[in-house]
């Protein structure tokens, strides 16, 4: 058998060199087989399937260029002057597209690690909207207005990403201030009545409204609710102008802001009186329902 | 004083809440007529109404249901239309596909077994079929207003149509127009006591049956620890004679919004973030 393997068959090549470089290739040709299908398994869903496709013929054409370079020692083909002329190649190339493999690496983890989606909402460097596509270069994005933005990944890896979408509920909050005249234990229980009947006001986790601050213009009142991240948006329109009018139902309105200025010595009840000579109005009309309560009113003297 | 007497007397302060086993005030409610019907079939019910119009080989639908108006013109031949209750996940969008029925606290003995009826929303599908058989969902329509609710964390949890019932120990009379009835099946599997007031169902495997009367599914809840339970759909209805639906399951995406991972099996899910 050993003899068979060493006859010479052409030059110094022998029957075991020919067997070997063929078992090289073929074992070439089921490793980037092999390789190929668990890299499309684990990208599969990860990535668009065309860059799944890219990724795979490179690694494949990579497994095929080193097997090919094995298999060929077996024919006695010294090739180290073309790796050392694919070397030089090499660094040049690299010198050059220093970028575009650093962009190149960053997608690769990007996939792997997968702090975005495509279809996720998502705001990188004041780049706010949809992911449209994530290449191996390259992310796209819709902005909310309908523009393209291209995302190099390595400027995209290397950002603070917000990915609004990534968990299943957020919250959101409103500020809302009512006449410092107005009953506040009210007001709460008519926002709380409005954001129960709401759909996308989630039941849990619970959502909170409370006196939040004593402002100078009027009580400031906190709402917080929870929505399914999706349906926040939705949640968030409809809401404020529904509290807002339910507030309005319960004689709780919006306070101006208001600066009454007081001068010299000039009694303030006789000041208000005079207001309203002249006009159809009342003081308080024209005032504001918060003046009936002085302490309400910001007194300057000057 | 006595502790026993101490006792009544923060009972007898104590507000109680009403009990409600086998009762229900939905007794005398008119009741809603589902099956197949053909074409010159409207309703006018409960604030709905629907209807086809034949114009000139077409049909016209309009639909109408307390302000909430929507039509459609239908190109069918000898066609018909079903009215059947579907899983009240589709309302007002298609926003999960978990629904979580919050009840009064039943605590389990170790190794218990017990059976109790909870109420469901429904919501009430309009299909069109072809004389061969072909359907489509053609309208969804609801006499609920639709609620959700996070069940779990934000980052590891899932959006559920919420919905509160009481526990019933017998079927109560419910009206089938609005609330289903749900036979849940409680199974502590553990050595201790075991305390539940929620069950969040996955909607594959829940499927609903109808009859003159009543809307119903079925549900298997196994106990596995303390804060632990498998809960998957059981395909029977709870009395004989009942027709099954259309399941709109199949004609759906499932929700990108369902977070946990390994937390649901084809079509069991594991409540691993509370049973309280």
């Amino acid at each position: 058998m050993a003899g068979i393997l060493d006859t010479i068959i052409f030059a110094n090549l022998t029957v075991g060199n020919i067997i070997l470089f063929a078992v090289f290739l073929a074992a070439t040709f089921i490793i980037a087989r092999i390789i190929s299908s668990v890299l499309r398994r684990t990208l599969s869903g990860k990535t668009e399937a065309k860059t799944i496709d890219l990724t795979v013929k490179a690694f494949r054409t990579i497994i095929y260029v080193l097997g090919i370079i094995i298999a060929c020692s077996q024919l006695k083909i010294d090739l180290s002057g073309l790796l050392v002329a694919g070397g030089v190649v090499g660094v040049a190339v690299g010198f050059a597209s220093q970028n575009t493999l650093s962009n190149l690496v960053a997608g690769i983890l990007l996939m792997f690690e997968r702090p975005i989606n495509v279809g996720d909402s998502i705001v990188v460097n004041g780049t706010e909207g949809y992911v449209e596509g994530i290449g191996l270069l390259s992310t796209r994005v819709r902005t909310y207005s309908g523009l393209y933005v291209r995302i190099p990944n390595d400027s995209l890896f290397t950002s603070e990403i917000t990915n609004l979408v990534s968990n299943v509920a957020r919250r959101f909050d409103y500020n809302i201030s009512i006449r410092y005249s107005d009953d506040a234990k009210k007001a709460i229980k008519a926002a709380k009545r409005v954001i129960d009947q709401h759909p996308y006001a989630l039941k849990n986790p619970a959502p909170s409204v409370y006196v939040d601050e004593l402002g100078a213009h009027g009580i400031e009142l906190k709402v917080r609710i929870w929505s399914p991240s999706g349906f926040w948006w939705d949640a968030r329109t409809e809401l404020l102008w529904s509290i807002f009018k339910a507030l309005r139902q319960e004689d709780i309105d919006v306070p101006f802001d208001q600066l009454t200025v007081w001068f010299g010595e000039e009694d303030a009840a006789k000041l208000q009186s005079s207001l309203a000579e002249g006009t159809d109005m009342t003081v308080e009309e024209i005032l504001g329902k918060s003046e009936k309560a002085p302490e309400n009113a910001n007194q300057g003297r000057v | 004083m006595p502790i026993s007497r101490i006792y009544n007397a923060a009972a007898a302060g104590r507000r109680k809440r009403p009990l409600s086993y086998g009762k229900s005030d939905a007794g005398n409610s008119p009741v809603f007529t589902y099956g197949k019907f053909s074409f010159d079939y409207a309703v006018n019910f409960a604030g709905l109404s629907l209807g086809f119009e034949d114009k000139n080989g077409m049909y016209h639908y309009k639909r109408n249901i307390t302000g909430w108006k929507h039509e459609a013109h239908i190109a069918v031949e000898n066609g018909a239309f079903y009215l059947q209750p579907i899983e009240p996940l589709n309302l007002p969008d298609n926003v999960t596909d978990f629904i979580e029925i919050k009840f009064r606290e039943i605590t389990i003995e170790p190794n218990g077994k017990t059976v109790v009826f909870l109420t469901m929303p429904i919501e009430i599908g309009v299909f069109l079929e072809t004389k061969n058989g072909d359907r489509t969902l053609l309208d969804i329509v609801s006499f609920c207003n639709p609620k959700f609710s996070l069940y779990g964390a934000a980052s590891r949890g899932v959006i559920t149509r919420y919905h509160e019932s009481e526990v019933y120990s017998l079927p109560p009379a419910v009206r089938n127009y609005q609330e289903g009835l749900l036979r849940l099946e409680l199974e502590n599997n553990t050595d201790e006591w075991a305390t539940v007031s929620r069950v969040v169902l996955y909607q594959k495997g829940l499927n609903l049956y109808y009859d003159e009367s009543c809307v119903s599914a079925c549900a298997k809840m196994i106990i596995q620890s303390s804060d632990v339970a498998d809960v998957f759909g059981v395909d029977q209805p709870i009395r004989d004679g009942m027709t099954e639906c259309v399941q709109v399951f199949e004609q759906r995406r499932t929700t990108p919004f369902c977070n946990i991972e390994g937390a649901l099996l084809d079509a069991t899910f594991t409540m691993d973030m509370g049973m309280r």
